[in-house]
């Protein structure tokens, strides 16, 4: 598949974690299925949204706190193993998704954070729009918003994606020739991350239904 | 003819208006912003009932004024704060006085329970654990086809509640406009919470067994790797609390690690 339609793609169901619906259709569970069965490995999909899915559970997007973009980040992670799936090296391309999706996930942060205050420059228009009594222009601005937050996903996507896709081959096969063995390890080491994020928010979930029954009992 | 003083009318706002509300409420978010925060979306939300709950241009524009100020809420939680609004605002538009001013004060006493209530429930509780019974069926699913039914339930599983609290929330918010509190308190999600922090629970400790399982017919050694590498980033976890350290660190020492003994 073209990059650009796969860029498309993300951008598209990354509009799911804040801009539309709130469905978990982002989430990696169900986003990297997806982009299997479009990129022909629907199997692969489903392993690297099992993989993908614990590590950024952990981070919750409370009040205006930004969060790591981890939707974006495994969607493009997920993008560069399925597009290098049939390399002789799939545990070294696993490592290098992977490394290149936590940088995803800070740059598609600084990009929520760029994105939320050019949306006070759509608050300003909106404002305006009112004072001149344009009331049907008001969802149209906030569709221009989510238009804006779909192109700058798509650059950064597509940026990721053309960039590996001039690179990342070459070093796959370095890397691989020389630790694709050893880098077995990988998937384990991914879960075990995941696995340590996710007890601690079940250890804080369970913390405070205790401190409620204390409550009750005091 | 001459038209009656707004006032003098009675408006009434239908259940067809109202589903129009909660369609639009799944784009509460779309302009979230660091001086309004949801508070764009969540006027778009109300532009459906604009036209019935204000005849004048003036009437509407301090109408979307009013709601244009600060606001924040949970996404799904917001629902409530939406009802209450349209209803205060039916008020307001049928002739009663202090209603403006009663709806801003209200609507900031709702911020913060709306928004703890629905991070703790839904963020903390309802979609890990969803998302990790998920992640049970598909490693033990032993065919695409049950894996795609797993994922339609675990869609089901997160959706259902969500689906119905944006909508309850809406009508619980229009119908007790000024009891909404008895609505919107933690005891009444402790039930559903509770139900889900089961499930969180039994669903890791079913990853951890199953994919351990999983594993060991690859490399018996690949078990210690994946505990100790939770056991590493929980105790990291403690000193850094960035997530991004954390994660490189942990996999950058095991794999080196791997490197050195596989």
């Amino acid at each position: 598949m073209n990059i650009a339609i796969l860029s498309a793609i993300i951008s598209f169901l990354s509009l799911d974690i804040t801009i539309a619906f709130q469905v978990l259709i982002s989430s990696p569970l169900f986003a990297c299925p997806i982009l299997g069965w479009l990129l022909g490995d629907v199997w692969l999909g489903f392993e690297l949204g099992f993989l993908f899915q614990l590590l950024w559970l952990g981070r919750i997007p409370a009040g205006a706190y930004i969060v790591p973009e981890g939707n974006i980040a495994s969607m493009v992670a997920a993008g560069l193993v399925l597009l290098n799936h049939e390399t002789a090296f799939p545990h070294t391309t696993l490592m290098l998704a992977f490394l290149e999706g936590i940088l995803v996930s800070y740059l598609g942060a600084l990009l929520t954070f760029f994105y939320r205050k050019l949306n006070g420059r759509i608050l300003d228009f909106i404002m305006r729009e009112v004072d001149f009594s344009h009331f049907k222009r008001i969802p149209l601005l906030e569709a221009a918003s989510g238009l804006i937050y779909f192109l700058m996903v798509y650059v950064l996507t597509y940026s990721f994606l053309r960039v590996n896709e001039l690179f990342l081959p070459e070093i796959i096969r370095i890397i691989g020739r020389l630790f694709e063995e050893q880098l077995i390890v990988v998937k384990p080491i991914i879960m075990g991350i995941g696995l340590a994020f996710v007890i601690q928010l079940l250890r804080e979930a369970v913390r405070k239904n205790l401190g409620k029954k204390i409550e009750k009992t005091s | 003819m001459k038209k009656p003083p707004e006032s003098a009318r009675t408006k009434t706002i239908t259940n067809w208006d109202l589903f129009k509300v909660f369609v639009a409420s799944f784009f509460m978010q779309a302009v979230w912003n660091f001086r309004s925060l949801i508070s764009i979306g969540f006027s778009v939300c109300l532009i459906p009932v604009l036209g019935k709950l204000c005849s004048s241009p003036e009437a509407k524009k301090e109408f979307l004024h009013r709601h244009l100020r600060f606001f924040n809420a949970h996404p799904y939680f917001a629902s409530f704060a939406l009802g209450v609004s349209i209803r205060m605002e039916e008020m307001r538009a049928n002739g009663e006085p202090h209603m403006p001013e009663t709806l801003d004060r209200l609507k900031d006493l709702l911020i913060s329970p709306l928004g703890a209530v629905g991070d703790r429930l839904f963020w903390a509780t309802i979609k890990p654990a969803s998302l990790i019974l998920g992640m049970l069926g598909i490693l033990v699913a032993p065919s695409v086809l049950t894996k795609v039914l797993v994922l339609i339930f675990t869609f089901l599983l997160y959706n259902i509640p969500h689906f119905y609290f944006r909508y309850r929330g809406l009508l619980e918010g229009y119908h007790h406009p000024m009891d909404i509190y008895k609505y919107v308190g933690q005891q009444r999600f402790n039930k559903l919470r509770k139900a889900y922090l089961y499930i969180f629970f039994f669903s890791i400790i079913g990853v951890i067994v199953a994919y351990s399982h999983h594993i060991f017919h690859l490399h018996p050694g690949l078990i210690a790797v994946f505990l100790i590498s939770a056991l590493y980033s929980l105790f990291f976890n403690r000193i850094v609390k960035s997530f991004y350290w954390i994660s490189l660190a942990t996999f950058v020492f095991f794999l080196a690690v791997g490197i050195l003994f596989f």
